[in-house]
């Protein structure tokens, strides 16, 4: 079951770690490359809360798209205040556009108040050059849960670390 | 070639293969039919009654004390020919447009979330305006307005939709009623 360190079998694990490699480059090349062509710093993201309920629950994905130099109202988009980092999916309610910037109020579909407080203090609009980093444009529903389960229970981690390694040594025999 | 983990990783990529077609196909056939298919439904817009007054729009630290407006409406419109298969839901919001220097601007004062066929057709008398209209500039100074109800569908799977109904009501905001 060991793997010997013969010529033969140390070129094949080799190979299989390059092969391995290749797939974890080409994956990041295919991120940033969709970063690229939307614009935007995260194009796929997460829903993490409902705040948008019932359009979106926790796990779905949407996509996003930044290459519009202006929302509009009723867009969804997801912006980061300046100087926090949780980024926020909302929509736009308000709107003030000038030939220099735009500004936004957003709110969330499921929350009776609009998102004036989650601004920095004394912000009363977000600015769409430099807070926002797209609008939703698609979106495919609970196939993003994995990715919660993975990042905020502990035990979902250890069963997949458990059942890759499992499988690991069956690819042996 | 034969093995059981072999299988499930050939029987796994046909199932996410299908599955990734499957949405796409049902994504394009419900925007496709959105599109060529269906008329943009019939509204009907009444601003009844429109008030500015000088205060705090809300309760809360980061409001300032300005002129805003409150509103009530009547809206009449019959949006079940929005429907697909694909719908997930419609949010209909009525949004207020006026200009101004240096920002042109429109707020949205009411909105609604429409889940299925049955409810949607909206028939509102004497509404009052959910959210009350402020600007930046902190007064209006009785400018022009135009009221349009629009609307964004929201897929099951796919690409979202937003469209707007033709008609747009006019109204003209009214000097603050109490002196500041």
């Amino acid at each position: 079951m060991l793997p010997q360190l013969s010529g033969a079998n140390l070129r094949q694990s080799l190979t299989q770690a390059l092969n391995f490699c290749l797939v974890l480059t080409t994956t990041f090349m295919f991120w940033k490359g969709l970063s690229v062509v939307t614009n935007s710093p995260s194009p796929i993201v997460v829903v993490l809360s409902g705040s948008m309920e019932p359009a979106f629950q926790r796990g779905d994905i949407l996509f996003l798209w930044n290459r519009e130099a202006r929302v509009k109202v009723g867009d969804i988009v997801v912006y980061n205040v300046k100087g926090r980092d949780i980024p926020i999916v909302h929509r736009v309610v308000r709107n003030h556009v000038s030939s220099k910037k735009q500004l936004l109020l957003t709110k969330g579909d499921n929350n009776a108040m609009d998102d004036l407080d989650l601004y920095a203090h004394r912000q009363y609009y977000l600015d769409r050059e430099q807070e926002v980093i797209g609008s939703v444009k698609a979106y495919v529903p609970w196939i993003g849960y994995v990715t919660i389960l993975l990042s905020e229970n502990l035990w979902a981690k250890y069963m997949l670390l458990a059942g890759m390694g499992f499988l690991a040594v069956l690819q042996r025999d | 070639m034969f093995s059981t983990f072999q299988r499930i990783q050939q029987y796994w990529g046909f199932v996410t293969t299908v599955t990734v077609f499957l949405a796409a196909a049902i994504s394009i056939s419900s925007v496709i039919q959105e599109h060529y298919f269906v008329d943009i439904p019939r509204v009907s817009i009444n601003v009844q009654s429109i008030d500015v007054r000088y205060g705090k729009p809300h309760i809360g630290y980061n409001y300032k004390r300005q002129e805003y407006s409150l509103m009530k409406f009547d809206l009449e419109a019959d949006l079940t020919p929005l429907f697909t298969w694909n719908t997930k839901q419609l949010f209909v919001y009525l949004a207020a447009t006026y200009p101004g220097k240096p920002y042109a601007n429109k707020v949205v004062v009411w909105d609604a979330i429409i889940r299925s066929k049955e409810d949607a057709v909206l028939s509102l008398s004497d509404m009052t305006a959910d959210y009350s209209i402020y600007d930046v500039t902190g007064k209006f100074n009785g400018r022009n307005a135009t009221l349009s109800l629009e609307w964004n569908a929201q897929p099951y799977v796919g690409l979202l939709t937003w469209n707007k109904g033709s008609e747009r009501e006019r109204f003209e905001f009214p000097q603050p009623a109490t002196a500041r």
